[in-house]
């Protein structure tokens, strides 16, 4: 499968001082589920933040074969969709209808195509019933899935969830979880959830510290006990009564 | 099951009311029935599956709050309601022009707009006494300001009056002031309210924009919209996050230095907000301006509103006995 994230000894200085990114090495190919764990503070956001230039740190990366530079910018904002930890930074529209059509509309489409790409995103996350409502009427976890399809309506070939699991209850995760499964997309979620990433994700990156410290298939990376102690994780639950 | 509304051609409604055509799924669009107090308000609805509806013989009626008190009577359904926002806008401020330019001697063309104002208000189904409410805010203001020019001294006729003990020079043109600011700003702000309880407000920014009034503006007031109940929420966190450990603290000094802390920290987590919402806008393309659809279409309802309420205004205004 092609190479649609490339990054080679990227890092990252917060402006005071603090070195989020320490030399980032990692390459995704279209189509894979990445969990990126780690601790608070590992740089997993960090690290998010730079796949769509929100950030721009030192070092190499290359998006579907777009180098990350002032020219690509917005053909990289197109093609990694980025979902915000907090629904309420996401959806700043007076309507749903408006915030999931803020994309397309930007993207150039005409208006037949964005009722369209409208239609398509909010069925993907079964929300088309509230397109005439305002967001500040809707449930938590109802924004949380409008922020994901404010996303989607942009058709991006990745996409990228921080924390897409803080703050929902269990029906919220279940159903983020059976959505996020049936997309074709590359997906690279942030998260502390290991049991979120065990169930989503078929490959798992460990950043601690800035560092990349183990990268592999989920099933291997999160039933690893010494390296998952080592950094103060447990073996997902998931995990544990799967073996069973 | 899928019950058709041939009402409120948005555009937005057709594209639910389509995928329930097509699909036949359980996405349930009907007429749906809801009480704020005494008024029922009767619009089409659309639901998730999963919430289920208690029925009340023929109408389906559920728990639903409108989340704004300003908006309780928004989302009803009446004459006016379905008139576009556009026509709406314009004709109540014309209005307003109107009786701000009306000479405060002709006390009848008020009486005749007080008319308008209510039958309006009748038509629209919105209670006056919520109208007359709501109004009444303006009136401490203008009357302040009004009551100072009632004892400005009056050169031509001075006219005392006396209550009792001690005499006041009052002015009559003053009260003539005070009773031109009062009545003009009374009918004002009756047909503001009219206009936003028979419009909800993301369809009165749309109709702004539609009009090509100023993009900022219409984007300042639509984040304002937005986030005035968020940030509320962040207030009433802090609020609670106080009260949780300055139990026994005195209204004083300390108390206020605490108040002053809250909104200096209010400001900056809204400030925070603001710098994701635009790394959020930036991720989804924004550069600089934006853009919305429109949705809405002008009927032939609202031309025939706009001919006669334009009509009548002009009659109001140039009639002589």
């Amino acid at each position: 499968m092609r190479e649609i994230i490339k990054a080679r000894n990227l890092t990252y200085k917060y402006p005071d001082g603090t070195e989020a990114l320490k030399g980032i090495d990692i390459t995704i190919r279209s189509g894979e589920r990445v969990a990126l764990l780690g601790l608070n503070g590992a740089g997993k956001s960090t690290l998010l933040m730079h796949l769509n230039g929100t950030l721009r740190g030192e070092g190499e990366l290359e998006i579907d074969g777009l180098k990350m530079n002032k020219a690509n910018l917005n053909k990289i904002r197109s093609i990694v969709g980025l979902v915000f930890q907090d629904p309420d930074d996401q959806l700043f529209l007076t309507t749903v209808f408006d915030d999931v059509a803020f994309g397309p509309i930007n993207q150039g489409l005409d208006q037949n195509k964005v009722m369209e790409r409208v239609k398509d995103a909010l069925e993907a996350v079964d929300m088309l019933w509230a397109v005439n409502k305002s967001a500040h009427h809707l449930s938590f976890g109802e924004k949380k899935r409008v922020a994901i399809a404010t996303v989607l309506s942009m058709k991006p070939k990745i996409l990228a969830l921080d924390e897409p699991t803080s703050n929902l209850d269990i029906k919220g995760c279940k159903s983020l979880e059976s959505l996020l499964i049936n997309l074709e997309q590359t997906i690279v979620i942030a998260t502390h959830s290991l049991d979120f990433a065990w169930r989503v994700c078929d490959r798992s990156v460990i950043l601690s510290s800035g560092e990349i410290i183990a990268d592999g298939p989920t099933r291997k990376v999160l039933t690893d006990e010494k390296l998952l102690t080592s950094i103060d994780f447990e073996i997902p639950l998931s995990a544990l009564l799967n073996k069973v | 099951m899928c019950r058709n509304h041939a009402r409120d051609i948005v555009d937005t409604d057709k594209l639910v009311r389509d995928h329930c055509d097509n699909t036949k799924s359980s996405s349930d669009v009907h007429l749906h029935s809801h009480r704020h107090g005494k008024v029922v308000h009767k619009h089409p609805h659309y639901h998730p599956p999963a919430k289920k509806h208690v029925d009340a013989g023929d109408e389906k009626q559920h728990q639903h709050t409108h989340a704004y008190s300003f908006e309780v009577y928004s989302y009803a359904d009446s004459a006016i309601h379905r008139l576009d926002a556009r026509t709406k806008t314009v004709s109540f401020v014309a209005l307003i022009l109107a009786i701000v330019l009306t000479p405060a001697s002709e006390v009848w063309r008020f009486l005749l707009f007080m008319l308008l104002i209510g039958s309006l208000y009748t038509t629209s189904g919105v209670p006056l006494s919520f109208g007359i409410k709501r109004s009444l805010i303006i009136i401490p203001f203008v009357a302040f300001a009004g009551l100072l020019l009632i004892f400005m001294p009056d050169k031509p006729h001075p006219s005392m009056y006396e209550f009792g003990f001690a005499s006041f020079p009052i002015k009559h043109g003053g009260i003539f002031i005070l009773f031109n600011a009062l009545i003009k700003s009374w009918l004002s702000i009756l047909t503001v309210v009219l206009l936003y309880s028979t419009t909800p407000f993301p369809k009165f920014i749309k109709g702004l924009e539609m009009l090509r009034f100023p993009r900022p503006i219409t984007m300042l007031f639509a984040f304002m919209y937005r986030f005035m109940w968020v940030l509320t929420d962040e207030i009433k966190t802090m609020i609670r996050a106080r009260d949780a450990r300055a139990f026994g603290m005195k209204r004083n000094l300390q108390h206020m230095r605490v108040i002053g802390q809250m909104i200096g920290s209010l400001f900056i987590r809204s400030y925070e907000r603001a710098e994701r919402i635009y790394i959020a806008m930036q991720s989804r393309g924004y550069s600089g301006t934006v853009n919305t659809l429109d949705t809405s279409v002008l009927t032939r309802q609202d031309v025939i509103f706009i001919l006669l309420f334009f009509g009548l205004l002009i009659a109001i205004l140039t009639w002589r006995f």
